[in-house]
């Protein structure tokens, strides 16, 4: 696969998007393998949306299928019982930080490690690789004790500096693979004009780089929001819950009534996908452009 | 996942039985308790509990019993109460003690898990209190006596409880059924129901996986008797003695046969909404559980169209020799204080507070069904609101208590490398996986370690 | 990849003599620099894994009950390891895991990602719907599916009701035979979207001429899936599979969730007997040599697939 720059690949993309056999005629057979996917994926999904409209009464009678009455007291319930409001914010408050964090620390690291003279660098990529393989238990208890000597536990920002480092070395191999297609001319000319590094990277590659950013941005924001296992041990006031963790203590609470608890997954679910439908577009191409060359 | 499992029924129950405690009054003297409290200086400031809720519901409740009245009688102290979910609680608690931190009220699930952090020294020692208190004289001795961790006093059992065989006494009515006396008995019965397609008991671990020690905690003391029982912990038997197989191997015959829930698969399928249903529904006719369920059933049984009523009556004995109106005592919960506290006399004044306000505890059990502390109560003491049967059961654990008819279970009485073997093992081996004796070696082999770190918790007598 | 042209090298207008130190020195600083782009990764991974995970390095060999102090004992715990039969049955089903994660989601992400590229219309709408499942938290996902499988309640009731009756009587968690590949059935219907996005965002990078003349040529589909697509993704494949590979070590959430291992262990992984073994029969020094075993076979995997990828790199 040849390196390309960035409007070429578009010119290409566009032209291939032309180029394919088209619609539902001429490829009967993949549009119906395609749907056979699309249900397997997509029903699930339905059901929990029909489920969480339903009231008991009719949960009882008509447990999978599309709603009679529309019943939406159990979101009410469900926002309040849970507390899914502050779960929320919590996890906006993480998802933020943890991005923004993230794009620093790991958008510096892949630059370095892609464009700069390293000394080291096979070692350094390696290392983040290995990091990745990690289990997260072997770390886990001393960085806990680390965590209550400086008084981290329990905070926010605390559960942030680890999302930000479990999720740095990832970013950082992913991020590399975008730097390293971008020609190296501009470097040059940007430093015999005199530029630092740091503005070069700022001012000259970075603009170019955003499509990677902006999909390890959402890899990365998504594995913040959904994460559960580090905020469930390292967070203990209720109120500093993020959403991931309060819909499991809904859910271990309310088992039974299954309407709530699917009210409550959907309360959850939606800023995702909503967040997804606006921006799959960049996030594909991002995908395309760059990350791919392993 | 888990909704109504013991232990978070015990937390919440215990944390409310917790509420109260006439000492002086309650003893010897049996007169009613008048609620005063006998406290020390009471100390200020803020202190923090860690409760995990079964439900939301049972939070507020809990809330109700255990903090408000607390804050109510002591405006200078502000507890804070902080919510945890219940699997993930015991991790949460350990690492936090571990790194030196940890709420400042300490409650555990049970005297094996307590020795362990008594050992590490994280227990404040409580042996002060507890005579300026006397409550040598107003707690039921075999209770106390579980909170001594290396000689002092440093876990308090804050509610107790027994395993019994619940029937649904409408379906009972129904067909003429009486409850068993012994094992043919037993058997024939369930053989009985199995012909009228009603499944013999309840039971499911799909909500909570550690459920079935329950059972084995049963099945040793009806099928080897709590005197051999008493002969295992001590070291003078040995858990892969006939007695001990043959307990297991019953059980697993009864799970074979299909007694329970229907079958093996069904039982591990079978969440805690589903099970409680088809017990108040009907479709199965008993349920082995213990006393924390009684807080349960009202939810079920009268309730959203239901007119069965339920009834209880102590385990039958499963093998000849063994002696029936046994009841095996069990210590729901322990609460202690935080060693590295930087509270500690307002820590101190609640668990004072807990166990002197006795009205609070009776008001408590008569309004959730919650569990009381191990005092010495006697008839009259018990409010007219509270629940007969609740009365009734909780008198007869007493009397056993006093007269020695007593058994052991697995998470109060035996070490926790023990217990959680019991657990993680138990269901391969109704499931086939994993044979009966080897099972039972197992068992002895933790025992043995646990015996040489020191975590067998004090063991009362039985025998009468 | 070279390293950028320094500053005045290659320039003849310079004086010759004058290079060396220069050029030394410029190294030097610009190294420096370089290194110091690494700083806030390095500092923040060292900060939060690499001084815990020394720690839990030296945990691994000692006997620590989690709270007490340890106590130094060798190679323990590795014996220990050897004749644990709970960890021999969880590693199995990690490996079971493994393989079943890299064939059917693989082969589903690919079908799934060429068949998106061959349609124009509706192929936005496939995406979104593909990808949703990925979106979603594993507590979410594992409620739905439990609920779905429930024997008494879920899908297995409704289509007794309209007379269908394959699924009666199959308790997909309660069963030990089927409980690890419910759990990953469950992972899978989760996971598979981002295969899709992955491997179409590839595909879209593959020459079109090439598929182009394979059509002129007479290629059916299938031909062309196989013999253009499949090689033309070739790094993107190689980045999947050892993804997997590694992710199929750590899974944690679905089996935590849907079953807790059960029942009787038929769907215990290593990460979760770990975490057991650390919190619930006190034994955080085993547990912390458990996790460092699985780290040795994860870094096994690792230097498998440097070494495939060295073979490659050399015959590109």
């Amino acid at each position: 696969m040849t390196t390309l720059t960035h409007t070429k690949r578009q010119r290409q993309t566009r032209k291939k998007l032309d180029e394919r056999p088209g619609g539902i005629g001429h490829t009967p057979f993949s549009y119906f393998w395609l749907i056979i996917l699309a249900l397997f994926a997509g029903l699930p999904i339905f059901v929990l949306l029909f489920n969480s409209v339903k009231s008991g009464l009719e949960l009882g009678l008509n447990p999978l299928g599309f709603p009679k009455v529309l019943d939406w007291s159990n979101y009410v319930t469900a926002w309040n019982q849970g507390n899914l409001g502050q779960g929320l914010l919590n996890s906006l408050i993480l998802v933020t930080g943890t991005i923004i964090g993230v794009w620093i620390c790991a958008g510096m690291a892949a630059y370095t490690i892609a464009r700069l003279d390293l000394p080291f660098k096979r070692g350094f990529s390696n290392y983040f690789f290995i990091v990745i393989s990690l289990p997260v238990q072997l770390f886990l208890v001393p960085l806990f004790f680390l965590w209550t000597k400086v008084g981290l536990v329990d905070t926010l920002p605390g559960l942030m500096i680890i999302y930000i480092a479990v999720n740095t070395p990832f970013a950082t191999l992913l991020l590399r693979t975008f730097l390293v297609g971008i020609p190296r001319e501009l470097d040059e000319a940007a430093r015999i004009d005199g530029a630092s590094e740091w503005q070069t990277a700022t001012q000259v590659i970075l603009p170019l780089a955003t499509p990677g950013f902006l999909t390890v941005g959402l890899i990365v924001g998504l594995s913040a929001y959904n994460e559960l296992f580090f905020a469930v041990i390292f967070i203990s006031s209720p109120s500093k819950l993020p959403i991931a963790t309060a819909f499991l203590s809904f859910s271990q609470g309310f088992t039974q009534q299954y309407g709530l608890v699917n009210a409550a997954g959907v309360i959850m679910i939606i800023p995702v996908v909503v967040l997804f439908l606006l921006m799959q577009r960049r996030f594909i191409s991002g995908l395309a452009t760059g990350g791919l060359k392993g | 996942m888990t909704e109504y499992t013991r232990r978070t029924v015990l937390r919440g129950a215990g944390a409310a039985g917790l509420s109260a405690l006439t000492i002086a009054a309650l003893a010897a003297c049996g007169t009613g308790g008048s609620g005063a409290v006998s406290t020390s200086s009471g100390g200020s400031g803020p202190i923090t509990l860690w409760y995990a809720p079964n439900n939301p519901a049972g939070w507020n409740q809990w809330k109700q019993w255990n903090v408000d009245t607390f804050e109510k009688r002591y405006p200078k102290i502000q507890i804070t109460a902080v919510r945890q979910n219940v699997n993930t609680m015991t991790a949460k608690q350990q690492v936090a003690l571990a790194a030196g931190g940890g709420p400042d009220l300490i409650t555990t699930p049970g005297s094996s898990n307590a020795i362990a952090y008594g050992l590490a020294g994280y227990f404040q020692d409580l042996g002060t209190i507890a005579k300026k208190n006397k409550w040598k004289e107003s707690m039921l001795p075999w209770a106390l006596d579980m909170g001594y961790i290396n000689g002092k006093l440093e876990a308090l059992p804050v509610s107790y409880e027994s395993m019994v065989l619940y029937y649904n006494k409408t379906v009972f009515k129904e067909h003429g059924w009486k409850v068993p006396t012994d094992r043919a008995s037993l058997e024939k019965l369930a053989d009985e129901m199995q012909a009228k397609g009603i499944i013999p008991f309840a039971a499911g671990n799909a909500s909570y996986q550690p459920a079935t020690e329950w059972l084995v905690s049963m099945f040793f003391n009806g099928f080897a008797g709590p005197s051999k029982v008493y002969d295992a912990l001590s070291g003078k038997a040995k858990w892969t003695d006939k007695e001990f197989q043959g307990s297991i191997q019953l059980l697993k015959d009864y799970f074979v046969k299909g007694y329970f829930q229907g079958g093996v698969k069904e039982y591990f399928t079978t969440q805690d909404p589903q099970k409680y249903a088809i017990f108040a529904s009907g479709k199965a006719a008993m349920y082995l559980s213990g006393s924390w369920e009684m807080q349960v059933f009202p939810t079920y049984f009268g309730a959203n169209g239901n007119t069965n009523d339920w009834a209880w009556v102590p385990m039958p004995p499963l093998a000849p020799g063994v002696p029936s109106d046994t009841y095996p005592l069990s210590v729901g919960g322990t609460m202690s204080v935080n060693h590295h506290s930087k509270n500690i006399p307002a820590a101190t004044a609640y668990i004072e507070w807990l166990f002197s306000d006795t009205k609070n505890m009776w008001a408590a059990a008569a309004a959730t069904g919650s569990e009381p502390l191990p005092v010495k109560f006697s008839a009259s003491d018990v409010p007219a609101a509270v629940d007969p049967r609740y009365k009734a059961q909780y008198l007869a654990i007493n009397d056993a208590s006093v007269a020695g008819r007593v058994g052991y279970v697995t998470w109060t009485s035996f070490g926790a490398k023990a217990d959680s073997y019991i657990i993680a093992n138990i269901d391969k081996v109704i499931n086939g996986g994993l044979g009966v004796a080897p099972f039972c070696a197992g068992i002895q082999t933790s025992f043995d370690s646990d015996k040489k770190a020191g975590l067998i918790p004090p063991l009362f007598t039985t025998g009468s | 990849m070279t390293g950028a042209a320094g500053y005045g090298e290659g320039d003849p207008s310079l004086d010759q003599k004058m290079l060396p130190p220069r050029k030394s020195r410029t190294r030097r600083r610009r190294r420096l620099v370089a290194f110091a782009f690494l700083i806030p990764a390095l500092v923040i991974n060292l900060l939060v894994i690499g001084g815990p995970g020394i720690g839990s390095f030296y945990y691994a060999f000692t006997n620590w009950n989690g709270f007490t102090t340890p106590k130094f004992t060798g190679l323990d715990n590795f014996f220990t390891l050897l004749g644990d039969q709970d960890f021999w049955n969880a590693i199995a089903h990690n490996f079971i895991y493994m393989a079943i994660f890299l064939t059917v989601p693989l082969f589903m992400g690919l079908v799934g990602a060429f068949m998106l590229s061959r349609i124009r219309r509706g192929a936005s709408l496939f995406r979104v719907l593909f990808f949703i499942p990925y979106l979603i938290a594993s507590v979410v996902n594992a409620q739905i599916w439990k609920n779905l499988l429930d024997p008494t309640g879920g899908l297995a009731a409704q289509l007794d009701k309209i007379g269908i009756h394959w699924l009666d009587n199959i308790f997909f968690f309660g069963d030990s035979h089927l409980a690890l590949y419910s759990v990953a059935f469950v992972d899978n219907w989760h996971f598979w979207g981002f295969l899709v996005i992955l491997f179409m965002a590839a595909m879209q990078g593959v020459d079109a001429s090439r598929f182009e003349a394979a059509r002129i040529d007479g290629a059916n589909a299938w031909q062309e899936f196989w013999h253009i697509a499949l090689p033309g993704i070739r790094p993107t494949l190689m980045f999947a599979l050892m993804i997997i590979s590694l992710w199929s070590l750590l899974a944690f959430d679905y089996a935590y969730v849907l079953t807790g291992g059960g029942p009787a262990g038929s769907s215990d992984l290593v990460s979760l007997l770990v975490n057991r073994t650390a919190f619930g029969s006190l034994e955080a020094g085993y547990a912390a040599f458990m996790a460092l075993a699985l780290s040795l076979l994860g870094g096994i995997f690792l230097v498998i697939f440097a070494i495939i990828r060295r073979n490659e790199d050399e015959t590109n």
